[in-house]
Order: C-alpha cells, then structure tokens, then sequence
C-alpha cells in the first residue's frame, strides 16, 4: 500500500495569514531553505514523520492569486506545476476569509487536492460565530480550525494531510450566465492531455492566465480572445474583472451562510491597531519604535557587550593562552592567540549586538507592526526616490546587509532597488560595523563620538538619497500592500528566528576568524606585516592619521567586518579589550569608526550585489562607498586636526 | 443649454480622446459626418462655454465641465437604453436608436427617478469612462477612491481598465467590483490610503486609488 510513500505537501496562503508559523509548528526545526532555480525568492522545506507515514512539505511563498502577478507569485506556481503536490493547505486567516477562499475557488478549480487551514480561529471567535461544519459541507473539501500560534488543531490537521485518500470536492464556482457558456464552448474545444481539470483550464484561459494558456490549443487561444474582446463590449467590463467580481460573489455568499458576527465593539487590539495607522497617534509611535529598535541595540547591546567580555575575561583570561604557550612553545602561543581573540570578537559580538538586533526584530515582525511603519513614512520617502517599503530592507540593514539587500526585492523598480541596496551598503550600519562605532568608538572615546558617526551616516544618507532620485531615471512603482492586524507575539517563534539568523555567524563567521586571527598572528610573529603594511601607509597615517597597522583590519574587513575588530584586537597585541585606548586617540577611534561604517561591502554582500545587479553596478557601488568612506574620514582627520592646533 | 447636436460632439470628443491626447478637427468632422468647417465653428462655440479646450491646428480636449457633461450623457444613454429593455421590452438596436435621441432631453431628477424603477443595471457597472456604473445605489454620481474622505463608505463600481497590469494587481489585492470600502486614514505627505475591505485593511497608493471608481452609500 502507501502507508510507507513520502507525500508531497505544499503549504500555500495569502501574504501575513500565518503560514511560517503553522510551518515551524508543522516541522519543528528540520528546516532547509531553498533558492528556486533562477530567483533568490526563498522557500522552506521540512518532513513530517507521523505514525509510520512521512510528509515532505513546501512552504511556498505568500501569494494574493494564482495569476503570477509577482516574482513571488511566479514561484509559487511553478512549484505548484513542477512538484504537483499529493496535497495543497491553503492557510487562511479566519478573521478575514474572503480572500483566502477566493484563492481556494482557484486551487479547487485546477483539481488540486486541498485541505483548509482556518488559522488565528482564536481570534476569530471572539468576533464571530464560525459554522466550521457548514462550510466543510459547502466546499466538500477537509476544513480544520487552527491557531499555529498557540498549537490549536495541528494535530487534527497534520492526521488530514497524511490520510491517504482525500475526497474530491464537486464544489465549483458559479459564473454569470454568459461565462458559463463560454466556458462549455471552450471544454469542448479541449485536445489532448492537461494536467489540470479542462473547466478550470478554460476559466485560466478566459481570465488570460499565461502559465495556463501556453498548454492549450492555439485555436483555444484565439477564440478566448475574441470572447474577451467581445465580453468587453457587451459587457463594459474586462472579463478577468467579471469572473473575480463573481468568485468575490460566491464567497461573500458561503460567508453570509456560516459566519454571524458577535455583538461588542472593537477590541483593544483594533483600537491600539487604529492608533498606530491614524497620523496624529502613528508618527509619534513610529518614533518611538524606530528609537526604541536603535536604542535598544545600542543600550543593550553596549550593556552586553562589556558585560559578556568582563565575564569571559575573568573566567578564562589569558588561560588559553598559557596553555597554547606550555603547549607549543613561541607557536603554540601564536596559535592559542588566535583562538583567543577569535573567541572574544565572536562574543562580543554576535549576542550582544547580533542576537539583541534579531530578536528585537523578530519582535516587530511578528506584532504586525513593520507594515504600518511602510505606511506611514512612505510619503517621506519619496523625497529621497523611495517608498515606504524600503523601510524594512534599512531595519534589516542594521542586522546584516546581505539580508538586507534581498530584502530589496519588495522595492519595486531596479532603480529603486539599486538606489535602496547602494544607501543600505554605504549608510545603514550591519551589527559588526555597530559593533565597531559602539565598541570601539564609542567606548574608548566616548559615546559623543559614536552619535556623531550615526549622525554623519544619516547625513550622507540623505543627500545621497536626493543626488541618486535626481541621476537616476524615474520609473514609478505604487504601493499597494495589506496591513495585517496586530498581534502579540510568542517567544518560542522569536527565539526561532532568532535562532536561524544568527547562526550563520557562530558557523561561517567564526571558522574565518579563526583562520584570519591565526594567519595575522603568524605573520606578526615572523614580521611579515610590513611588506602588506608600508605600501598603505599614505592612505592610513597620510589620510587617516591611524597608525599604518590598521590596513590589516581594513583589508579583514572586506572578507567579514566582525573580522575587523577581532584584527584590531589582535594587531596591537594586547590581551584584553579594554587595553587598546592606550594605542589609539579618541579622535583615531572616531575615524577609525567612522570609516569602518561607510567602507567597502564584506564579500558576502558584494557576492550578493553581484548575484542581484550584476558585475558593472557592484564595482560601481564598491569603488564609491571605499572612495566616500576615505575621503570623509580624511576630511574629519583634517577638521579635527585643525582643532587640536 | 447644451443643444443634442453639441451634445454629439462632447461625446464624440470623448471618445476619440480616451486614451490620453487631443481629438483632431478632421477625426471629429470624419466621426460626425460633417465638413471640417462646421466643427470649427462648433469647437469655437464650446470652448465660449468651457466645456473643451481647443488650440486651432493642434486639436481638442474636453475641459472637466465638458467631460462631467459627456459622461452624464453617456450614463443617461445606458440608462434609457436599459429602461427600453428591460421593462419595455424593446429589441436592443431600436433601444440603442432610441436612447440617442432621448438621452439629450432627459432630465437629471427624472433620470434619478428611472435608476429606482430599473434597479441595479448589473451589465452596465462597466468598465471604462464610456460607461460609468449609471445608477449603482439610486445615485447617477461617480468618483473614484482618491476622492473619498476619511470615514466615507463606497461600494467599488468598476475599475478604469488603462493597465492590464495594475488591473490585476488590484483584483489580486480584492479591489473588486462590488465589494464596499471604507476610506479610514488619508495619510500626510501624499502617502497612501488606508483602506478597510471585507475585513481587510490594505495601504494603496494614490495611482491605484484613481483606478477604482466608487458609488458613494
């Protein structure tokens, strides 16, 4: 029998219903992410192991249709056809419906196996009474309460997914009178083998569906396209227009017959929803949360920082060291360094500044509040030639750039993408190049020094902003995105996300290091240093006026910027942190912070500008942001040289 | 007064300016089987009451006044039309003939009074400037989301169908014909609308909101 086959799930929904969640909660943490072939949209897959059967499924990005009307969307449909799932969950948010099961109509229609997810059924039920039976009878499909968030029916639903026979739904959407005939004249017309049912064939040709189309009949083709044209005609109305005005028709129908709301006025939830949307109360939260997003990395991040490294100081100290030197005598002591240091810069580093970043951002993400602060600042930002969107790539920014610059995707046009990648790079500083302006600037010169670096950076990111809106050619793009209502937000999910975002830095970031801390102190024992350092000596003591050492963290922090503190460590040999204020002035912290945080992109971002914008515009991008990040810093050495005098 | 024959030529101006530009003298003169000459003289006469602009040689448009005006004809026409068959039972060409001539004399009070008799026309909440939703909700009226005010409800009417594109990413975000809407923040420095529909909220820029014609409550 089947008992034994893997079946293929793939887990669909609208944009913000819920489905990572119900996703990590479906699989636990056997997550692997994947690249679809050609795009850099990002889908998870797992397995499910349940009483002997096993499940593999897809999580495919949001999608508002089955028209491929974004890249997203694209995806998600070429997914649908390659894999051709055992089964489809359509997750739905059950406090608004309509849309979902206007998706659903589709996905029935096309003869995928479908189970509905009603998700967030907690919240639902305090507004409306839900007929969950009723509607299962009308769609004939299995329909299964949940909440992914608190664990509500996923049992019930993962038993559903791996039943091995799901029944098939006779349930379809009635059309208007006119495109109910076109639809019996064009099944008829159907040749041949489809991999979909031919009525929902017809309705995607009708509705000029290309994905659809390209495996239909040329004369198919053209006759949908005289019925097009004349339903136009006759009807004033595009004929895509008319079939979704009646699948709107059908579900707000099935939704008058199941769904009777709940006396009571908004919750408190609606009105602090409200509150954060209305402008007079919006901006002023706004404020508040992006301060309290900046601050709290700062503060806390500051905070844990001295914390953890007066920990680990006390704690270990120059044990490994010693041991390294007992060990393996001058080498053995160079070696043990290197782990030393490597250690030490990863601490610092990655829970302080990284891990506070994430789950402060996995904080807001999973409220629901990001979609608002779109909202609100994107009439500001069209000053400097961008939208509202771009507000989420710069918060992700001041956790890694990479990231961040995929997030661009949501911008829109590639001028604005460009434009959004080319500010995040050079202005908007990733957790390591925080962690210099805060950990090195700001605590050997003083916090003073490190606000003025933050505020150089917004300078430079607006006027950059201005100049690259009036260069670069317009091609408007419009917002047009839903808010999701807001929502407290569980630890296990932020501790999730938190999680798989920064262990990247404890697995890639920390074996460089260790390598690159090794290297640099073998080179230093042998002095092998100069024949690197001498030749840049008129960029770092000319220009800069930093000692001609720092090259080394410099030319490190192009491979990763967390390297560059841990080389800085390392160059001055000192055994602690807080022993390099004695080799360096505040004024050399500040530029030494200052041109940290503008310069040259680390390889990953680069490898990724490149992947995304090609070869030409990354060099572009590199050779001005190292171009921009000396030139400030001689130019604040020159000021604050003249001051001294 | 605008006369029934001045009436032919805002709607004829309406029509061949539809997609954007300006309607040359000898296309008008061509569309209403006329000498060049005579639709100068008409041109000059409705420009005297701002109904189009009209540069000599280079062509005209239909000023706000005159395409409000072209419109609400184009509605009267679609309305009687409908009366013709749906309650009188007339064959669609004669409707057709027939509404030409009646859709300059009825009044706008009468017409409001028809829209109650005849419904909900369903096959006329069209889709483009030539037909306008005639009289969705007993209101011959037609505006579009960017001119709602916070607090208002409307029912979507049809969608301006210029960009296949933008059409079906409204549709996919469920901006609908039929479904109602409620305008709930107007937000500062241009940015977007805040709309409630069904039971969603969705943010739209002001180029979407232009596209979406409403039938106030």
């Amino acid at each position: 029998m089947q008992a034994h086959k893997e079946i293929q799930v793939a887990l669909m929904g609208q944009p913000n219903v819920g489905k990572s969640t119900l996703f990590t909660r479906l699989t636990g943490v056997g997550v692997l992410a994947c690249n679809y072939p050609g795009t850099t949209v990002e889908f998870y897959e797992g397995t499910v192991l349940r009483n002997g059967h096993k499940a593999h499924i897809h999580d495919l990005p949001g999608t508002y249709s089955l028209s491929g009307e974004s890249e997203d969307e694209v995806v998600a449909l070429r997914m649908l056809e390659d894999e051709h799932p055992d089964r489809v969950i359509l997750v739905a948010d059950a406090t608004r419906l309509e849309p979902s099961l206007v998706l659903l109509f589709q996905l029935i229609e096309l003869g995928y196996p479908v189970i509905l997810a009603l998700n967030q059924m907690d919240l639902a039920r305090r507004r409306f009474t839900l007929d969950v039976e009723a509607l299962h009878q009308e769609l004939g499909i299995p329909v299964i309460p949940i909440s992914a968030k608190h664990g509500e029916g996923i049992e019930m639903l993962a038993d559903a997914m791996l039943s091995p026979e799901l029944p098939r739904t006779s349930f379809q959407v009635r059309y208007d009178g006119h495109i109910e005939a076109h639809l019996t004249e064009l099944v008829a017309m159907v040749t041949g083998d489809l991999p979909y049912p031919k009525r929902g064939a017809a309705v995607k040709l009708l509705e000029g569906n290309e994905y659809v189309s390209i495996l239909l009949p040329d004369e198919m083709r053209d006759r949908a396209l005289v019925i097009a044209d004349d339903f136009k005609i006759t009807h004033d109305e595009s004929i895509d227009v008319h079939i979704n005005r009646d699948r709107y028709g059908e579900a707000g129908r099935i939704l008058r017959g199941v769904q009777k709301p709940l006396k009571g006025g908004p919750s408190l939830q609606e009105k602090v929803s409200d509150l954060t949307l209305h402008p007079l109360t919006g901006i002023p939260i706004l404020i508040a949360v992006l301060s309290s997003l900046f601050l709290g990395i700062v503060m806390l991040g500051g905070l844990l920082d001295e914390l953890i490294s007066g920990i680990y100081d006390d704690l270990v100290g120059d044990a490994i060291i010693t041991w390294g030197a007992t060990v393996g005598g001058a080498l053995g002591e160079t070696v043990a360094t290197g782990v030393d240091q490597s250690i030490m810069a990863i601490l610092v580093l990655v829970i302080p500044y990284i891990m506070v970043f994430y789950i402060i951002m996995g904080i807001l993400e999973d409220t629901g509040y990001l979609p608002r602060a779109v909202v609100l600042l994107d009439g500001v930002m069209h000053r400097i030639g961008l939208h509202g969107r771009a507000v989420i790539p710069m918060m992700v920014g001041l956790g890694c750039t990479v990231p961040a610059v995929l997030a661009t995707r949501t911008a829109g046009t590639k001028r604005e993408r460009l434009i959004l990648a080319t500010l995040i790079v050079m202005t908007v500083p990733c957790s390591a190049q925080m962690a210099i302006i805060l950990g090195i600037t700001g605590r050997f010169a003083g916090i003073g020094y490190a606000a003025l670096i933050f505020l150089v950076l917004l300078s430079i990111m607006l006027i950059l902003g201005r100049m690259m809106d009036r260069w670069l050619q317009y091609e408007p793009t419009y917002l047009a995105m839903e808010i999701p209502e807001l929502s407290l937000p569980t630890i296990r999910n932020v501790a999730f996300k938190t999680w798989s975002r920064s262990k990247d830095f404890f697995l890639i970031a920390f074996p460089l290091l260790f390598v690159g801390s090794i290297g640099v102190e073998v080179l230093i024992a042998y002095d092998a240093l100069n024949f690197i350092v001498d030749p840049f000596t008129f960029l770092t003591v000319g220009l800069l006026g930093l000692p001609a050492v720092t090259i080394i963290s410099f030319i490190v922090g192009v491979i990763r910027k967390e390297m560059a503190l841990g080389m800085l460590i390392t160059l001055f040999s000192v055994g602690t942190v807080s022993d390099l204020s004695s080799y360096l002035s505040p004024d050399q912290f500040f530029i030494f912070g200052l041109v940290m945080a503008i310069y040259l992109p680390c390889l990953a971002t680069m490898a990724v500008l490149w992947k995304e914008f090609g070869l030409r515009d990354t060099l572009v991008i590199s050779f001005c942001s190292i171009s921009l990040a000396f030139g400030v810093g001689a130019l604040f050495n020159l000021i604050l040289g003249l001051n001294i005098l | 007064m605008v006369t029934g024959s001045r009436e032919d030529y805002l709607i004829c101006i309406h029509k061949l300016t539809q997609g954007g530009g300006v309607a040359k003298t000898n296309d008008i003169a061509q569309f209403m089987k006329v000498s060049p000459a005579s639709v100068t003289e008409m041109m000059r006469r409705l420009a005297e009451e701002n109904l189009v602009d009209y540069e000599k040689y280079r062509g005209v448009r239909l000023t706000r006044a005159g395409q409000r005006h072209a419109k609400q004809i184009r509605r009267k026409h679609r309305l009687m039309e409908r009366f013709l068959v749906n309650i009188l039972d007339t064959d669609a060409e004669t409707a057709h003939e027939e509404a030409c001539k009646l859709e300059h004399v009825l009044s706008d009070s009468a017409a409001q009074k028809l829209c109650r008799i005849i419904g909900e026309p369903e096959e006329c909440t069209g889709c483009d400037d030539t037909c306008d939703g005639i009289c969705v909700n007993h209101s011959l009226t037609q505006d579009t989301v960017a001119s709602m005010n916070e607090g208002d409800a409307a029912v979507i009417s049809h969608l301006r169908c210029e960009n296949a594109e933008k059409i079906r990413k409204l549709i996919s975000m469920g901006f609908v014909p039929g479904r109602r809407i409620v305008l709930e923040n107007d937000l500062p420095f241009k940015g977007p609308l805040v709309l409630r529909i069904g039971d969603s909220r969705v943010a739209l820029d002001r180029d979407y909101a232009d596209l979406i014609f409403v039938d106030r409550d």
